[in-house]
């Protein structure tokens, strides 16, 4: 079995993750992660057979191309429906940045193949994973760990304390762990049929 | 502070490095920022569902992470011991927090990087510019060789981060700065050709320099230092230019002899390179533009050996943002920073930052080390803000004085004791090419105690002070007199080497010497520390009498030094008067009047000369304002002259005698440490040495002045009465015993005949 038959739905997660990494302030509030990773997947399995490499990681870094297309049509659809002046520069200065984030993400690929290969296993557990948390866990884990933001940063978007927000990262890490240790094989399998 | 966009932060601080040799001391630092991280009890109650163990955790985690975000984290074991109750809760957290960020981080320094350039075409297009090939890479951004398409010319294009550009009033003061230096034409500044935004991306094009940057000089020479003799790097073929001497760039060693050291070639190689850029920062300073962000990485050496100052315009945006501060770049860049930078007080960063930057530059140049090695940025700060550099000639004696007298006056920690401008720098710097005597010297014993006397303004310790002042000097002078002794011993042995060291250390005992003639003159030299000043000036004077003795010899040395001698006895002269006006200022008192029973004419008298020489009060009186310490000096001991000779005359031996004796009383210990009593007594070393501990240990507890010339407003003329008015009541007389139980019982038998009857004087 080659990648490209492995079930598109196994990699939903991921894209959405990183679909929320690229996006943020305005936009994130109007955009459907689910929409746009939806889009992209029905894209992708169109195309399939445009894809000309072996590993999981080019199939990865493919994806992600499919998705950085589908994002920038969806970002520039917002920019044209706010020609509101007030928003529109912030709406494109996310936007530069969002595909600045994006196209950089094309370049992680290019690390050794079995490093890639490993990365994108655990990329695509970690990102399962996240989506099991409760949606303040993961946000709370998203803004930190996967953003970097300081935990006041991540207190200030919240609206929580910063105890509280060490509270969700705690419970959040404690869960994401159990996820991707414990329960890895089961729920891969469960993901792959 | 602007309210950053969660999307433009990204922090990469989540790894810091934890220095191996992390101590207690930092642990409970940590510790106790705990407490001050969680100040409101407001902030323990927010956690969902939280008990009270819960809280703490969510505390002890929160402030962890800040730690680790400020880059200093504490190791885990540490913060497990410090919290037993919490151990099994915090392990946990380490652990699950390790193994997230084991697949979180790499992904997040994507993005990061990512943030920094977009990189879809690996080397594409960027507007008019196609990108040949990455030639730097940093928390500054990218910076790639480019072909200018339009104009056919090769830049470099140096693209910076999102991060730094997003602010737009940041990003307009960024333009403003470039295009300012765009305008700057020096032959040793990089032209500025373009800044732009493409595509988000903002860019900043630059004449291509072919080369190395100094950074990569030390880097290779550091490498090579196999020996100091090996001067022989890759660089210095370049640099030398040994057969086509360039009309702009002067060759550096016009005075060698091709017999010198490659070691000396390359510390005169590292002036003259210091002395162009400075010449080029100076043009800047000139037009207004500070550069900010000198370091060795920023000057360039083209292939003829050409230096080149870059990036000018581009510090406003390696300082701004915050989630930059953290990282390896900046920190690289905080290194070279000048104090009033490192601490943020942007109102006093002045062109005189750039002249620091650019000695930190020297100095790693010069010695291939770090000036300040700090590995956190905690550590970095602290040592830029307080640490004084190791001087050069420590790390590696090969190094020129003078070159290290310049470059340590160029890292002053205060802006005013660098070179004003960075003109002045370079001319200095020239001087030393020119084998001319340079015009900075190092700070002095005296400067350094003025400086330390300014840090702790409310330290009434001069006696403290004095003791230093004068341990320095006695140090010296042993070291000198054996030195010397030895000399006369086996004079065959010595060559002309050790006669040269025994020369400057004669010249280093000297110097001290004057140092503590100077800092009594100009320091000293009004106020209530007279009592300080007269015994700095009697230790002087005494190694004064000890240079004179070594160098009768030499008839013209002997004379200089003798001149000396005789102005500080003259000194010493007045002060003897001035401290013995005491004495006559006391008649004015009732309560001594009465114990000299006067009569009713003398009491007249003693009120119509008071009437005529008023005292001084609350500081010199209209006519001396603008006199100089000296000449009010001179006018007091006049007066009190005068005023000595009439008091004279009204009374009785006597009563002159008995006057003498109360004002030794009323002087308190001070008095045991006048030359007189001293003489007088015949008191040892030793004995001196214990009164000065005991002065030491009355200063230490006394909120005021030392008692002698009554105070500041006393002036050594004051009146008789008020808070100006000799203030040894102040001394009780448990006190005064501690003193007198240095004493033998003869030299007590002395003292009290010196003294007389113990005076009661009425309490005021």
């Amino acid at each position: 079995m080659t990648v490209t038959d492995r079930p598109l739905e196994r990699y939903a997660d991921y894209l959405r993750l990183l679909t929320r990494l690229q996006v943020s302030g305005p936009v994130r509030a109007k955009l459907d992660a689910s929409d746009v990773v939806q889009t992209a997947l029905l894209q992708a399995h169109a195309h399939r057979d445009q894809f000309r490499g072996r590993s999981e990681g080019e199939w990865l870094a493919w994806l992600r191309t499919i998705l950085a297309n589908a994002l920038n049509a969806e970002l520039r659809k917002f920019a044209a429906e706010a020609r509101d002046v007030r928003r529109e520069q912030s709406i494109e200065a996310a936007l530069d940045q969002s595909s600045a984030r994006l196209e950089g993400m094309l370049a992680a690929g290019e690390s050794s193949p079995s490093e890639r290969a490993m990365r994108g296993e655990e990329l695509l557990t970690l990102a399962w994973a996240m989506a099991q948390l409760r949606p303040d866990e993961q946000l709370a884990v998203e803004l930190h760990h996967l953003k970097g933001l300081p935990v006041g940063d991540v207190a200030e978007a919240l609206g929580k304390t910063k105890p509280a927000v060490a509270g969700l990262l705690f419970r959040g890490l404690k869960r994401l762990r159990e996820l991707m240790t414990g329960e890895k094989e089961k729920s891969l399998d469960r993901i792959t049929g | 502070m602007k309210k950053r966009m969660i999307s433009d932060f990204c922090n990469p601080s989540l790894h810091p490095v934890i220095p191996s040799n992390f101590s207690l001391f930092s642990v409970s630092l940590w510790l106790v920022l705990i407490e001050i991280l969680n100040p409101t009890p407001g902030g323990r109650i927010m956690a969902d569902r939280s008990s009270p163990a819960d809280a703490k955790l969510n505390d002890v985690i929160v402030a962890y992470l800040e730690a680790a975000e400020a880059g200093w984290a504490p190791p885990a074991e540490q913060v497990l011991t410090a919290y037993p109750d919490l151990r099994a809760e915090l392990a946990e957290f380490f652990r699950n927090r390790d193994s997230v960020e084991r697949i979180a981080a790499p992904l997040r320094d994507v993005a990061r990087a990512a943030a920094e350039f977009p990189a879809d075409e690996p080397l594409g297009r960027l507007g008019d510019f196609q990108l040949l090939r990455e030639v730097g890479r940093g928390g500054m951004g990218v910076v790639y060789e480019a072909e200018q398409i339009s104009l056919r010319r090769r830049v470099a294009l140096k693209v910076l981060p999102f991060a730094a550009a997003i602010d737009a009033r940041h990003l307009q003061r960024f333009r403003t700065e470039a295009m300012a230096a765009a305008n700057l034409q020096h032959e040793n500044i990089v032209p500025v050709y373009a800044v732009g935004t493409e595509r988000g991306v903002h860019y900043y094009a630059m004449r291509f320099i072919d080369g190395q940057s100094l950074a990569e000089v030390v880097a290779s020479r550091r490498g090579a230092a196999a020996g100091p003799d090996d001067a022989t790097g890759p660089y210095l073929a370049n640099a030398e230019v040994p057969t086509v001497p360039d009309a702009t760039a002067p060759a550096p060693a016009s005075g060698s002899t091709g017999r010198e050291l490659p070691a000396r070639k390359y510390h005169r190689w590292v002036a003259d390179i210091g002395r162009q850029a400075a010449l080029a920062l100076e043009h800047a300073h000139q037009s207004g533009i500070v550069h900010r962000d000198i370091k060795p990485a920023n000057l360039l050496l083209d292939s003829a050996g050409k230096p080149w100052v870059a990036d000018f315009g581009l510090a406003q945006v390696s300082t701004a943002d915050a989630g930059l501060t953290l990282t390896g770049e900046i920190l690289g860049t905080l290194r070279y920073a000048s104090p009033e930078q490192a601490l943020a007080k942007p109102g006093l960063i002045d062109h005189r930052s750039d002249v620091y930057s650019l000695g930190a530059t020297l100095y790693e140049l010069l010695t291939l080390q770090l000036m300040f090695a700090g590995v956190t940025r905690l550590a970095l700060l602290r040592q830029i803000a307080e640490s004084e550099p190791i001087p050069l000639r420590q790390l590696d004696r090969s190094i020129p004085a003078e070159l290290e007298t310049i470059v340590l006056k160029a890292v002053a920690k205060e802006p005013a004791d660098r070179y004003p401008t960075a003109a002045a720098f370079a001319d200095d710097l020239q001087r030393f090419l020119d084998d001319r005597p340079i015009l900075a010297r190092r700070p002095t014993v005296r400067e350094k105690a003025v400086k330390w006397l300014r840090r702790h303004p409310t330290y009434t310790a001069v006696g403290v002070l004095v003791l230093v002042l004068a341990a320095v000097g006695f140090g010296i002078a042993t070291a000198l007199i054996s030195r010397e002794k030895n000399r006369t011993e086996s004079a065959m042995l010595r060559e002309k080497e050790r006669a040269n060291e025994a020369e400057r250390r004669f010249d280093l005992a000297r110097n001290a010497a004057d140092d503590m003639i100077r800092f009594a003159d100009e320091e000293l030299g009004s106020g209530w520390q007279q009592g300080a000043r007269r015994r700095l000036l009697e230790t002087a004077l005494a190694y004064y009498q000890q240079f004179i003795d070594l160098r009768k010899d030499d008839p013209n040395a002997a004379a200089a030094l003798e001149a000396t001698r005789v102005r500080v006895s003259g000194v010493l002269a007045d002060l003897a008067v001035m401290q013995g006006a005491n004495r006559h200022l006391l008649l004015r008192r009732p309560d001594v009047q009465d114990e000299l029973r006067l009569t009713d004419a003398q009491r007249e008298q003693v009120r119509e000369l008071s009437d005529r020489i008023p005292g001084t009060r609350g500081g010199p009186r209209p006519g001396f304002v603008r006199m100089t310490g000296d000449q009010w000096s001179r006018k007091i001991v006049a007066e009190i002259r005068a005023h000595e000779a009439e008091v004279t005359a009204i009374l009785s031996p006597d009563q002159l005698k008995r006057l003498g004796q109360v004002a030794l009383q009323l002087r308190g210990p001070t008095a045991l440490q006048d030359s007189e009593v001293i003489a007088a007594l015949k008191l040892t070393a030793a004995q001196r040495e214990q009164m000065r501990a005991l002065e030491a240990e009355g200063f230490g507890r006394r909120p005021g002045p030392p008692p002698e010339f009554g105070g500041p407003s006393g002036r050594g003329f004051g009146g008789g009465k008020g808070k100006g008015g000799p203030p040894f009541e102040g001394f009780n007389s448990g006190q005064m015993q501690k003193w007198l139980d240095v004493l033998t019982a003869e030299q007590k038998a002395t003292w009290q005949a010196m003294t007389g009857p113990p005076f009661h004087g009425k309490k005021r």
